[in-house]
């Protein structure tokens, strides 16, 4: 069992050397795993910590692309980036599409935009019009559950004792103990706080800025003019 | 994709009734279907696109109600000829008149079709509707042969159009007569549509009998309608490209109402990552059950991390347009397209413009 199975024996009352109840076997750990797993695909879920890239070939005429993972499941598309172009695809959706090109579905050119659909598919504007280029898509993923205690923990360090207090609070709902239950889910949430909201606020610099222009002799002319 | 099987144990692990005694698998199923649809109204993450053939395809077709509960699992059917009220059924209006002792004869130009298919080798005197899918709860996009057509109220055709039942041309414009049937009627009806599909083959092929359709499962038993598997092609691994043939189709765009399960191992639509939120609402509505087995705090707990799960997917929703830009816009005016032009690679040396 990894150190986070650990803690959480050890919160609910086990001895991890030698526990009764959850032994160091799949189907001992099996509960304790899978609130763990829960917590890790809530919080990636919440803060698209952990994503992916795919190149995805682009198909003459072919608008529609949907994407397949084995090792996660798709959030959503962070960025689609354009190789040949060294560009990226700005994101629209389907409305402001329509609005401003009824003919989509018909335009052939160099993709500029795309429309994500549902989880997994995605849709380019223009249709490309060869089958030249790819695009990097990077996807924000929930990682598949971890499975034995060598898989990695796919969560920000920092995150992963609110997993644990997440695992403890399921363990005692399942006991029946609401009250302890919602008193370690309300550890969980705190451990996120503030990070939680903004998880790169720290690190990103928050300006603000205006297009400035010369606002002329706003007086009318002078004695001088 | 998850069975339901997997998610039922663990809401047997959270209620201590592993083996059924307080809480049967069916108010299991029942409840997981009631919350999961629940979500599904509250939030509407789940979408999905998909081709209506043109012509549309249905597997079976039928005369009286009582029939409807021999289609089995056949889906979708087609009620075909004119239903007066469930006493009978006619084809033709003259009919009604006869069997009220009635000599005159209303006027019945066209025909009558049994199959929804046969209307582009006649002139049908009813309606055409394309049956949605069974998860189809609404459209966000709807275009036929690549171009958008928009819902129009049944009432505003009516208002502009006296002989909108029979017009074709080129559909502008959808509409739904009621939203049971789960169909959509394109107004006009298309006036031609490609069959380049439709393999017509054995002894009465002249007569534009269907008996096998290109990609689908042909079961002779089952006459002229073949059963329909999948429009769609999807890859086993990695990207799969779109083998949506738009052209001469309707492309329906739409937000998905998961398919209701039946048993326990049955696939669940949902994404895994999701499913613990329908899980929460199950636990809060079994402990509140009046049963053996209620508990109230341990309701109010689960109902409120439901809540919680609610409230976070809809954070989710909002993060998940992270790549979307937005601008204030005039009304009426297209928003500008930004063209960046492509840049020369890292290792070419700067020069000033």
């Amino acid at each position: 069992m990894n150190a986070l199975e650990q803690q959480v024996l050890r919160l609910i009352g086990e001895d991890p050397a030698a526990p009764d109840v959850f032994t160091d076997t799949d189907s001992g750990l099996a509960p304790i795993r899978d609130s763990i797993n829960d917590a890790i695909a809530e919080l990636n879920m919440l803060t698209g910590g952990y994503t992916e890239t795919l190149t995805v070939p682009l198909v003459a005429n072919r608008s529609f692309y949907r994407l397949r993972l084995n090792t996660s499941e798709i959030a959503w598309i962070r960025t689609l980036w354009l190789a040949n172009q060294r560009r990226k695809l700005t994101q629209t959706s389907l409305t402001a599409l329509v609005n401003d090109d009824p003919r989509w579905m018909k335009s052939r050119g160099t993709p500029e935009n795309y429309v994500p659909i549902g989880f997994s598919t995605f849709a380019l504007y223009p249709v490309p019009s060869s089958s030249s280029d790819v695009v990097e898509a990077t996807i924000v993923v929930v990682p598949n559950r971890y499975t034995n205690s060598n898989d990695w923990i796919k969560v920000r360090r920092g995150w992963e004792y609110a997993l644990v207090n997440y695992a403890v609070s399921e363990y005692w709902a399942g006991r029946g103990d609401a009250r302890t239950a919602a008193e370690h889910h309300r550890r969980y949430a705190q451990m996120l706080g503030h990070r939680f909201e903004y998880p790169d606020s720290a690190e990103t610099p928050h300006q603000a800025s205006s297009f400035k222009q010369d606002p002329g002799n706003r007086l009318g002319p002078t004695l001088n003019d | 994709m998850t069975k339901f099987f997997d998610e039922m144990a663990r809401v047997r692990r959270y209620l201590r009734d592993p083996q059924g005694n307080i809480w049967s698998d069916d108010v299991i199923i029942a409840l997981w279907n009631e919350t999961q649809r629940h979500l599904s109204m509250m939030r509407g993450l789940l979408e999905d696109v998909r081709v209506l053939g043109a012509p549309p395809r249905y597997h079976a077709s039928y005369m009286f109600d009582w029939e409807y509960a021999y289609t089995g699992e056949l889906d979708p059917v087609h009620k075909m000829y004119r239903d007066q009220g469930g006493f009978y059924v006619t084809t033709s209006r003259f009919e009604h008149q006869v069997h009220q002792g009635i000599t005159s004869d209303a006027p019945d130009v066209e025909e009558m079709v049994s199959h929804p298919w046969e209307a582009w080798h006649a002139s049908p005197g009813g309606l055409v509707e394309w049956p949605l899918p069974t998860d189809f709860f609404q459209a966000k996009g709807v275009y036929y042969d690549e171009w958008p057509i928009d819902y129009t109220p049944l009432r505003r055709i009516l208002d502009n159009d006296p002989s909108w039942k029979t017009r074709e041309g080129t559909p502008q414009a959808y509409t739904r007569v009621d939203v049971a049937s789960n169909t959509i009627t394109l107004y006009p009806r298309p006036d031609t549509v490609a069959d380049d599909d439709l393999i017509h083959t054995g002894e009465n092929a002249e007569f534009g009998l269907v008996a096998d359709i290109e990609d689908d499962t042909f079961l002779s038993e089952l006459g002229v309608i073949t059963a329909r598997t999948e429009t769609f092609l999807s890859q086993e691994e990695g990207v799969a490209v779109s083998v949506l043939d738009v052209t001469d189709n309707l492309l329906l765009i739409y937000d998905v109402m998961p398919l209701d399960v039946e048993t326990p191992g049955d696939d669940l639509q949902w994404p895994d990552w999701m499913l613990k939120y329908i899980r929460y609402g199950v636990l809060g509505r079994a402990y509140k059950a009046n049963t053996d087995g209620r508990i109230p705090s341990l309701a109010g707990y689960w109902d409120r991390r439901y809540d919680l799960g609610l409230r976070a997917l809809q954070r989710f929703a909002s993060v998940s347009k992270e790549d979307r830009d937005y601008q204030l816009r005039t009304q009426g005016v297209s928003a500008r397209v930004i063209r960046r032009h492509p840049r020369l690679p890292d290792t070419y040396p700067h020069v000033d413009p």
